[in-house]
């Protein structure tokens, strides 16, 4: 198991690389001078140039970024053009609100998600399954940052319940948290509704049925756990949806997380910056991705068989 | 000779049956008869909109002395913080999102099938190479790639179809990669490689019209995404700029006021959602149809 | 003389989707003692799944329905019973094989714990162990080491997953077996194998069993009566030797027997039956079969036959009996 987790993070790091790479020649072809963006309008051309020859901004495209890259392995992912801190305490400062909110909406899509699409298959057709087939159908189809403004109309401005913006306490987290979860809870209610349903007509089902075990047992102890295995992999996934999705919810809010340092340093084309808070988005998503990848395997003794031979 | 006229006949007739079947099947499932006579009508929308709005005058034309009036009967939606009826801005507004929505499908399916196609026809190096580029680009979230794009290339309307695009290719170079790689080893493939068919050929003739049903799934929810996508953009300010009225940019706008002018955010949301709704109820309703087997 | 343990008595059973009401099954009447194996044949198609399902009142929910009849089991009668009788029932008193042992276990679970299910169902053993040893027990009953108990069903092949159905199927030793063509899908050296260890546990239990099967020859080896099936209806039963070398039949057993080799005659080529089933959400008038009997007469097209009796051997067909004429009411 081990040998596989690390053979997955391995197979990581070239597409890591790969999104540097992007990223830099995007921000490569950005019109635009960094060294002038830092020094300011009123800077003179030679103090712009002397910069620029700090910088190494005069350099061969491939030499900055293989500087870029030596310098990303020893930890140092460079210093914003525009604040001048290093990228990696900027985004340490960011990076916890976005995850709380991120987690917060994970949790609370598969905490609603799961036990509804269950009971919506179990009970197929009845008024509980129409209901949540067609709040699925709303969420999935509604903007997250308008279900977010609706969300403060309601609660901030005409109730006076929650806070409209910032991150400072959990009544904070709650409205962009709701926001965030809409789309995946809909998308957990759908996938397990129609894998439960599938898990339901399968032969093993009946054959549970025909040993005389009682439908609360045979929906507990066989079809559950055949049917969560596609919806875990979603789930795994899911942590890409969420932190892209913060990206806009954290500009409802008004939170300065890193969806706000991102948008902000696109703004400003501050690439170093940019290109250290998207790797670092990516490694994110793709280290959830393969928390869940190895919990499935928990679940399924068929993929964990194939563990257990690739190491022999 | 004839005899190969007539099963070309039978084909014909077989595949024409096989249309109308799926169509007897997407014609039963009622949400999905909804969700199209829905997206018919906000595409009548979008192109009847000419007919009876002038863009200038009607559309982006400011008229102080009556900014935000609340709806009425003059102003069906009410009016913007600029005198703009904001009716007429969310019918025009149909067009844009329909179109970017369409658009990006169009140049995603498009150049992403080609990968695809190659990528799942000819396996081995080409498939390495191919899906590892395309594994860079699914390992960053749409949205973040996209606002990445953007951000290179700057707003506007023709760079946020490009950005929105490129995010959108991998997703169909997947899925048409895995069609041709189930089709590719089938026997009718052989047999016209048997028969020297070129490459080309067969991936157009032999293996593309049998990849198309999960492609046009694919491509109806990707719209929906699309559309989504490109709103969230405009409203974070990365994306169609005002005063065109995209919805998104709408809603931005329609922020600052939403404290006592709420109607100018609730409009253009339901716009939104009505449009993507319509375009995941056709998606599923095309996948049921498409595939009776998983219909519950 | 013998005990009577399953008595099925004018049963019709329907299958209702949107599209169609499929009649599968439509008016049979069907015995079995207990100890007795009864060979069900008949084509794909012809109600013998359905039959069995009905028995264990394990029809497709809100889909299959039990339009008339009734079926005693072991005295009571399943047609009529709660759900939760019927789940005490289940395993206990009657199981069922099913055809594709590829998917009839839970992928998820370890062999063992699905044995030990049906056990601790019907509440056989007090304790844990007991179950276990139990389990170890019907595993090697079944040619299966224990250890292996541990295993999920991913890390067997074809007939050894068919043995631990058969094992779970047994586990509580019922008084009737349902198996659903056990060995179809199964290597034909497997086969064998898996027909023998039914054969050979049957007769130890004292189980009664009901073998759907297409295949003649395993009715021959395995079974005590036979039950020919087409249509929904039984056409023609009798004791196996009854059918197999008795000189009336059905035009239709006739038909099977001529669709399979017979290494002792010396034959040309083989006789299927033309045409196909007919089309069971619109049956033909009169006997099912006319449609495709060699035999075929002006009353067959209008009037359903009633059987026609003869030490027990029924066959129902208008060749036989009082005449065509004499047969109307």
């Amino acid at each position: 198991m081990l040998k596989y987790i690390g053979k997955r993070l391995i197979l990581m790091l070239p597409v890591i690389l790969g999104i540097s790479f992007i990223l830099f020649t995007i921000m490569d072809l950005t019109p635009g001078d960094p060294a002038r963006m830092i020094l300011g309008e009123y800077a003179s051309q030679e103090e712009v140039d002397a910069l620029r020859e700090e910088m190494g901004l005069n350099e061969n495209f491939f030499v900055r970024y293989g500087k870029y890259v030596a310098d990303a392995v020893t930890g140092d992912f460079g210093t914003s053009y525009r604040s001048s801190t290093p990228v990696v305490e900027e985004i340490a400062a960011r990076f916890p609100a976005t995850l709380q909110i991120a987690l917060l909406a994970m949790f609370l899509a598969v905490l609603i998600g799961i036990p509804v699409g269950i009971i919506s298959a179990v009970k197929q057709y009845s008024f509980a399954d129409i209901l949540s087939t067609v709040i699925a159908l709303a969420f999935t189809s509604i903007p997250a940052f308008w279900l977010g403004l609706l969300l403060i109309l309601l609660f901030s401005v005409r109730l006076h319940l929650l806070p409209a913006v910032g991150s400072d306490t959990w009544k904070h987290m709650l409205m962009p948290a709701v926001s965030l979860a809409a789309a995946q809870m809909a998308t957990i209610i759908r996938m397990t509704r129609s894998t439960m349903l599938e898990v339901i007509r399968q032969d093993y089902i009946r054959t549970a049925k025909a040993k005389g075990a009682p439908q609360r047992r045979i929906i507990f102890h066989h079809a559950i756990k055949n049917a969560l295995l596609p919806v875990i992999t979603t789930v795994g996934l899911s942590m890409g949806n969420l932190l892209g999705g913060a990206l806009i919810i954290e500009n409802v809010f008004g939170i300065s997380g890193l969806g706000t340092l991102m948008v902000n340093s696109v703004k400003s084309k501050d690439t170093p910056m940019l290109i250290g808070s998207v790797m670092f988005a990516a490694v994110i998503a793709g280290l959830v991705n393969l928390i869940v990848d190895v919990l499935y395997t928990y679940i399924d003794p068929r993929i964990k068989a194939q563990f257990v031979k690739k190491k022999k | 000779m004839a005899e190969m006229v007539k099963t070309g006949a039978k084909k014909k007739v077989k595949k024409r049956s096989q249309l109308k079947s799926i169509w007897f099947r997407f014609k039963k499932n009622k949400l999905a008869m909804f969700g199209l006579i829905l997206f018919l009508m906000l595409v009548l929308m979008a192109l009847s909109a000419g007919l009876f709005l002038d863009y200038d005058t009607d559309v982006i034309g400011q008229q102080m002395k009556q900014r935000l009036q609340f709806p009425s009967p003059e102003h069906w939606f009410g009016t913007d913080q600029y005198g703009r009826d904001v009716f007429a801005r969310i019918v025009w507004g149909s067009r844009i999102s329909l179109s970017v929505g369409l658009f990006t499908v169009g140049i995603a399916m498009t150049i992403g099938g080609a990968i695809g196609a190659l990528s799942g026809y000819y396996g081995g190096k080409v498939d390495m190479v191919l899906m590892r580029i395309m594994d860079v680009f699914l390992a960053l979230p749409g949205t973040i790639l996209a606002v990445a794009i953007v951000g290179a290339l700057g707003p506007g309307l023709v760079n946020v179809l490009m950005a929105m695009s490129i995010c959108r290719i991998p997703q169909f170079a997947r899925i048409v990669r895995s069609s041709v790689m189930s089709l590719r080893g089938q026997e009718f493939i052989e047999a016209a490689r048997a028969c020297g068919t070129k490459d080309a050929r067969i991936i157009l003739r032999h293996i593309m019209p049998n990849a198309i049903g999960p492609l046009v799934v694919q491509a109806t929810l990707n719209m929906a995404t699309t559309i989504l996508g490109v709103a969230g953009l405009s409203f974070i300010g990365l994306g169609i700029e005002a005063p065109i009225p995209e919805w998104g940019s709408m809603l931005s706008e329609a922020r600052d006021q939403m404290r006592y002018y709420p109607y100018l955010m609730i409009f253009p949301g339901i716009f939104i959602m009505l449009s993507v709704l319509s375009l995941n109820l056709i998606g599923d309703g095309l996948r049921d149809a498409l595939d009776p087997r998983m219909k519950n | 003389m013998d005990e009577r343990l399953l008595e099925i008595k004018d049963l019709y059973v329907e299958y209702i989707t949107d599209d169609a009401q499929v009649f599968a099954v439509n008016g049979i009447d069907l015995s079995l003692n207990k100890g007795e194996t009864l060979g069900l044949v008949g084509e794909t198609g012809a109600g013998k799944t359905t039959t069995a399902l009905s028995i264990m009142r394990l029809l497709p929910e809100k889909v299959g329905l039990i339009r008339k009849g009734t079926i005693l089991l072991d005295g009571r009668n399943v047609t009529e019973a709660t759900e939760a009788d019927m789940r005490l029932l289940r395993g206990e008193t009657v199981s069922m094989i099913f055809q594709d042992p590829m998917t009839s276990l839970n992928p998820v679970l370890t062999v063992g714990d699905q044995i030990a299910e049906v056990l601790e169902l019907h509440k056989k053993f007090k304790t844990k162990p007991e179950v276990e040893a139990r389990v170890d027990e019907i595993l090697k009953m079944v040619g299966l080491p224990p250890e292996r108990k541990h295993d999920y069903p991913h890390q067997f092949s074809g007939g050894m997953k068919q043995r631990i159905v058969i094992a779970i199927a047994l586990a509580c030793e019922p008084l009737l077996l349902l198996a659903d063509e056990p060995t179809t899908a199964l290597d034909v050296t497997i086969q064998a194998q898996v027909l023998a260890l039914m054969n050979e546990l049957k007769k130890n239990l004292n189980t009664a069993m009901i073998l759907i099967t297409h295949d003649l020859g395993v009715v021959a080896q395995t079974c005590d009566k036979v039950a020919i099936m087409y249509a929904g209806e039984i056409i023609e039963t009798g004791t196996v030797e009854q059918i197999f070398s008795g000189d009336r039949h059905h035009p239709y057993t006739v038909g099977l027997f001529q669709s399979i080799p017979d290494l002792k005659k010396k034959t040309r080529r083989l006789h299927p039956i033309d045409g196909l089933m007919p089309d069971p959400t619109d049956l033909p008038s009169g006997c099912k079969f006319h449609t495709r009997c060699p035999h075929c007469m002006e009353t067959c097209k209008t009037m359903n036959p009633q059987p026609y009796e003869e030490d027990g051997h029924m066959i129902r067909c208008h060749l036989y009996g009082q005449g065509s004429q004499a047969a109307t009411d």
